[in-house]
């Protein structure tokens, strides 16, 4: 980060270094409930997989009380192990809206960043989950005309946090004066 | 044009809907699950099962299906609000969609016989947003539909007349459509044998093993019964067959991929035209199924061009171009024009004013940990991890092996070495490939949205991947320094940012 000359090209009509950077931006956090929200949804996925193993096992037969000892120590380490990056997965999770864009970015040790500008977005959509509900949270997915994988989807809003900032955006992207089609 | 009070309150559709919907989650099921329903069918029925059981999951299944069919119509609500219509629907997820006039496409009337008998249409309404492009209302009455519609329309033409008022005076005068490539027999022959072969190769492999293995599924069969009858002829037939295989897998390879590509072009490229113009680009062609396929200026995204080394050697590139569209009819828009000359390629890229904005621009590489990276995780770990199987199993044949990572590492060195992109105040462009080269080159302002990766490996060494999506396209590069996949996301930003040409 030390040079200080354009890296893209010469006489640039802006100084880029001097543009917003996302990268010492502060992030909001997603509400607290939603780290429940991604115990209890992983962890469902975690009981569907121990049930299958489990009739599995009985099917099988021949297991002895010490072969049922093992594998449910093994298991519940590994269930200790997979609850352990949920809340540290949680932390890396977080939102910032400035003035002509919104981003997100998530991933423990696989970081993702995605960035849409107002003036790309094409529709807002709320949500809830039958989870996020007993939380009181819901979330915002903003599409752009760049396909599914380019959408920005933010889970883990209070109620009328994800109203607000749909309206928020919905009024932005109406003021912008993006003429298409 | 003014619509009644009702058209802005959340209202449902016409009931019809439960039925329609009843009849559409059947049809997905059975296009979908009709093998498992079959073979569940069978199964239970060999296993003593009475047949109630049977019954009693059908009865289960449909008596869920109408309770579903009924939510979805109890919970679909539709309305007006100034600029924009409000959809809430689902059953289990409850989902609220807005969708701004000005970014309303096409609205369009579909009618299937119950529809027309009960006097409702489908509306689908295209927005060239990108997952919820096309939301549709099942059930609306004819004369309400049309009412919307024209609303709907007419609103968005006066939102839009506002913004465009000051534009049209910048407007260029028009140029005539011009034909700039009329691919010649000669020509088409050229294209067709410069082919990537190795697709065509892979396409016949696929189907051939699909079948053999049909057929090996039915010989094994009645194999027992023939298991003598097969011992006294058997060493003949071996030695026979053996040589005969050879002829026919070598012929199998060079022939053959080579017949069915110049077959698949002559179909799909004969009589090609390409025609250019201030309104447009229009590509046509086609034996049997003529296709047209066209593109007005502003709604194109990206021009790509490149070669494999034959077509270079030919002078020969397949011009890409790519218009804007929603995700799912990607590739039925996407206008590719093989046996392009290096003028064709230029007139288009003039047309678009490429040419004139491409000065000064600066080379860019990626990083050599580009390959390094590959040759580890795709190369050696797998490697490790089944080699000592595969020697197990297959001892010193299993050598064989050893040669993947090489082959990775050859691969990507070879990527390396050919990736390059080039960046100016106007412009993102790259070069790439692996046999040929290949080239994409798209503008600032034309980009959705970006998306910047790393992997724990890129975040230590302050590595990044950058993804620029565009309507139906996307560019991506990989392995550059964090440094220029942040100075590109902030110019970027700053170019859409400040657009006033818009994407389309």
């Amino acid at each position: 980060m030390e040079t200080t000359d354009d890296l893209l090209f010469e006489n640039a009509p802006v100084d880029i270094r001097a543009l917003p950077s996302s990268e010492q931006l502060s992030y909001h956090k997603l509400a607290e409930g939603y780290l429940w929200v991604m115990f209890i949804r992983s962890n469902l996925f975690f009981i569907i997989l121990s049930l299958i193993a489990i009739i599995f096992a009985i099917a099988k037969g021949e297991l002895g009380l010490t072969d049922w000892i093992y594998a449910v120590g093994g298991w519940f380490v590994l269930w200790i192990l997979f609850n352990v990056f949920i809340p540290l997965k949680y932390r890396q999770k977080g939102y910032s809206v400035r003035d002509k864009d919104i981003i997100y970015k998530s991933g423990l040790f696989w970081k993702k960043k995605i960035i849409i500008p107002f003036n790309r977005i094409q529709h807002c959509e709320v949500q809830q989950g039958p989870f996020s509900k007993i939380f009181g949270l819901k979330s915002l997915t903003a599409f752009t005309a760049g396909g599914g994988s380019s959408d920005l989807r933010i889970g883990g809003l209070p109620e009328e946090g994800a109203e607000e900032l749909k309206e928020f955006i919905i009024s932005k992207i109406t003021s912008e004066h993006d003429v298409d089609s | 044009m003014t619509l009644t009070a009702d058209f802005f309150t959340p209202s449902r559709q016409s009931p019809i809907a439960m039925l329609l919907f009843l009849l559409k989650f059947l049809r997905i099921t059975i296009r979908q699950a009709w093998p498992i329903v079959v073979s569940l069918v069978f199964s239970l029925r060999k296993v003593a099962f009475a047949d109630w059981v049977i019954y009693v999951i059908f009865i289960a299944i449909g008596v869920l299906y109408v309770f579903f069919s009924v939510f979805s119509y109890l919970r679909f609500r539709y309305h007006l609000r100034e600029g924009e219509i409000v959809i809430t629907e689902g059953v289990i997820t409850r989902t609220t969609v807005n969708l701004p006039f000005e970014k309303i496409q096409t609205i369009d009337f579909k009618q299937n016989v119950l529809q027309q008998l009960f006097g409702v249409v489908e509306l689908a309404i295209d927005s060239a947003g990108s997952k919820k492009q096309e939301v549709s209302l099942t059930a609306i009455p004819i004369k309400r539909a049309e009412a919307l519609r024209e609303y709907v329309l007419e609103e968005k033409k006066s939102i839009i007349a506002e913004h465009q008022v000051e534009e049209e005076t910048t407007q260029t005068t028009t140029s005539p459509s011009t034909v700039i490539l009329n691919l010649s027999i000669g020509e088409l022959l050229k294209v067709g044998i410069t082919q990537n072969h190795i697709k065509s190769l892979g396409l016949i492999l696929v189907f051939f093993f699909g079948i053999f293995e049909q057929f090996r599924r039915l010989t094994e069969e009645t194999e027992l019964a023939d298991e003598e009858l097969q011992n006294t002829v058997g060493s003949y037939v071996e030695s026979t067959v053996t040589t005969w295989l050879w002829v026919f897998s070598i012929a199998f390879i060079l022939v053959i991929p080579l017949a069915v590509s110049l077959v698949t072009t002559v179909f799909t490229y004969f009589n090609m035209q390409l025609s250019l113009g201030s309104d447009g680009v229009k590509l046509v062609s086609g034996l049997l199924n003529k296709k047209q396929r066209s593109t007005t200026l502003n709604k194109i995204q990206s021009v790509g061009w490149g070669s494999n080394p034959l077509q270079k050697l030919l002078g020969l590139f397949t011009m890409k171009i790519y218009p804007a569209a929603a995700t799912t009819v990607k590739l039925k828009n996407l206008l590719t024009i093989p046996g392009s000359r290096k003028e064709q390629i230029d007139k288009v890229l003039e047309t678009l004013h490429f040419k004139e904005k491409s000065g000064g621009m600066r080379e860019h590489r990626i990083s050599p940990a580009y390959y390094q990276r590959a040759l580890l995780i795709i190369g050696l770990v797998p490697t490790v991890i089944i080699a000592p199987f595969i020697f197990y199993f297959f001892t010193w044949y299993g050598l064989l092996t050893l040669l993947w990572p090489v082959f990775i590492y050859v691969e990507a060195l070879v990527e390396y070495q050919k990736w390059r992109f080039y960046t100016n105040e106007h412009i993102l462009q790259t070069r790439y490939g692996l046999f040929g080269i290949h080239h994409k080159v798209i503008y600032w302002h034309k980009i959705q949205a970006i998306k910047i990766t790393q992997t724990p490996y890129q975040k230590r060494n302050n590595l990044a991947n950058i993804v620029c999506y565009q309507a139906g396209h996307q560019m991506r590069i990989p392995y550059i320094s964090l440094d220029i996949a942040q100075q590109i996301e902030q110019y970027a930003m700053y170019k859409i940012e400040t657009d006033e040409v818009g994407w389309m």
